[in-house]
């Protein structure tokens, strides 16, 4: 009796790991959600948010015990004896950092002609080093399609891999498995930038690849996107080069090491966009 | 109540994952509170029950917050499953019995993403990944569940009239 109830354990789990095998094999290119997933997204995703920016607030808590100058330890002092009118202050100051953002997201968009865009939340962000995600609260209800750019004020995020009713999910330029057409804006040269998964890091990298041989490449060029060979508009800053690698004879191998203009690690508002644009 | 104890460990280690550990963490390493819930799951519920519960949660944070779906979901099943062997065993009382179910399949789990990433083109140098990610995250979550299997045993354990853990002849719980 025992040895049948094994037996179906065991077959049980051969299907489970079967299905669920096929299903990650099918799901690890682009693809449209079904309508269960896209329903599943937006039961969980307000939940996954509110309890993302409480997390944050955690993180912030403990970033402000590390600050340890005389003006904070008087600051402190005072937040004890006026906390009311400090959580006021807080508030206040989380609109205006927000108002901020937006706006210079909003400057950021202005440089763009006849772009069309929606504002999103970062709601969620991927759990390993391996794929780099994060999950927006803007879905198929504010426009947003597959494939669409995503960028944050200072540059370019990635673009949108999935989309929900209410939410969707991009993947970064920092994920290693996503390969995007730049332009070195001095020399007009054309490459692939991809990202690198670091390890032991927090700094995320890309790889500027297939760069013409013979390339005056120098620390401190700005990559911009090509727009070529997607639905990436051209001029979206992407990063810097912080290192050039010559390999002259293989043009195949990596040509320098980008440090993008994002900061992945706090990235909060950024703006999709559902038009395609050009820089002025 | 057990009912009640087991929603709120399921919810606690999926808001710990989706939202605490991604934001903190050293390094992106952090350990995986869902794969210590379904093997805690299957010491004290079965392997199937356990794997059924893991399995679909891991499928919901996938589709949410992941590229692929369906590996950690094979993770935290698989996991599940071979952990049941240790239900209503008396042994599983050690805790470095489901630490190292934990540390096994973390390892797994992480080979299988890696495996993935570079199929999809990634070319992370493995043994660098294996020393600097895959086993710092395993460790990591082997010494979290020390905490997590005190916290089960006092909530999850059913308990005999005397209060006392009972145990069979067979040397089962």
């Amino acid at each position: 009796m025992k040895g049948t109830a094994n037996k179906k354990t065991i077959a049980i789990t051969i299907v489970a790991v079967i299905v669920l095998g096929l299903l990650a094999l099918i799901t690890a290119g682009d693809r449209a959600l079904t309508w269960m997933e896209s329903t599943i997204g937006v039961i969980v995703t307000p939940i996954q948010g509110f309890v993302f920016q409480v997390s944050d607030g955690i993180v912030d808590f403990f970033e402000s015990l590390f600050n340890t100058t005389d003006a904070d330890v008087e600051n402190e002092q005072l937040k004890a004896r006026i906390a009311t009118l400090e959580q006021m202050l807080s508030d206040y100051e989380d609109t205006k950092a927000e108002n901020e953002r937006l706006k210079e997201l909003l400057d950021f968009a202005s440089t763009f002609e006849n772009v069309e865009y929606v504002t999103g939340q970062v709601i969620g962000k991927g759990q390993s080093i391996w794929f780099d995600t994060i999950t927006l609260n803007v879905g198929k209800n504010k426009g947003v399609d597959v494939n669409m750019p995503v960028i944050a004020a200072e540059g370019l995020v990635g673009r949108v891999t999935e989309v929900g009713a209410t939410w969707c999910k991009v993947v970064s330029v920092i994920d290693s498995t996503v390969n995007i057409s730049v332009m070195v804006e001095r020399t007009r040269d054309i490459g692939v930038a991809r990202g690198i998964t670091t390890i032991g890091a927090d700094d995320a990298q890309l790889e500027l690849m297939y760069l013409p041989t013979g390339n005056d490449l120098v620390p401190g060029d700005k990559i911009i996107t090509s727009g070529m060979g997607s639905d990436m508009p051209k001029a979206i800053p992407v990063g810097v080069v912080v290192e050039v690698l010559r390999a002259e004879e293989d043009v195949s191998k990596r040509n320098a090491i980008i440090e993008p203009y994002v900061d992945f690690l706090h990235l909060e508002e950024v703006m999709i966009i559902i038009g395609s644009g050009e820089a002025e | 109540m057990k009912k009640f104890w087991i929603v709120c460990c399921v919810v606690s280690c999926v808001v710990l994952d989706c939202a605490f550990f991604t934001n903190v963490n050293l390094y992106g390493i952090c350990p995986d509170m869902t794969l210590i819930l379904s093997v805690l799951l299957a010491i004290h519920m079965g392997g199937l029950q356990s794997g059924i519960i893991t399995g679909i949660l891991g499928l919901i944070i996938d589709l949410i917050l992941n590229s692929v779906i369906g590996i950690t979901s094979i993770a935290y099943f698989t996991a599940a499953i071979a952990a049941g062997a240790c239900y209503k065993k008396y042994y599983a009382e050690y805790v470095f019995v489901p630490m190292a179910y934990v540390l096994i399949f973390e390892i797994l789990k992480q080979h299988l993403l890696f495996l993935v990433s570079v199929l999809m083109g990634s070319t992370v140098n493995y043994f660098s990944a294996l020393v600097e990610y895959i086993l710092p995250c395993a460790i990591a979550s082997g010494l979290m569940i020390v905490p997590a299997h005190l916290i089960s045993r006092a909530l999850l354990l059913e308990k005999g009239r005397t209060g006392g853990i009972q145990f069979s002849k067979r040397g089962e719980l």
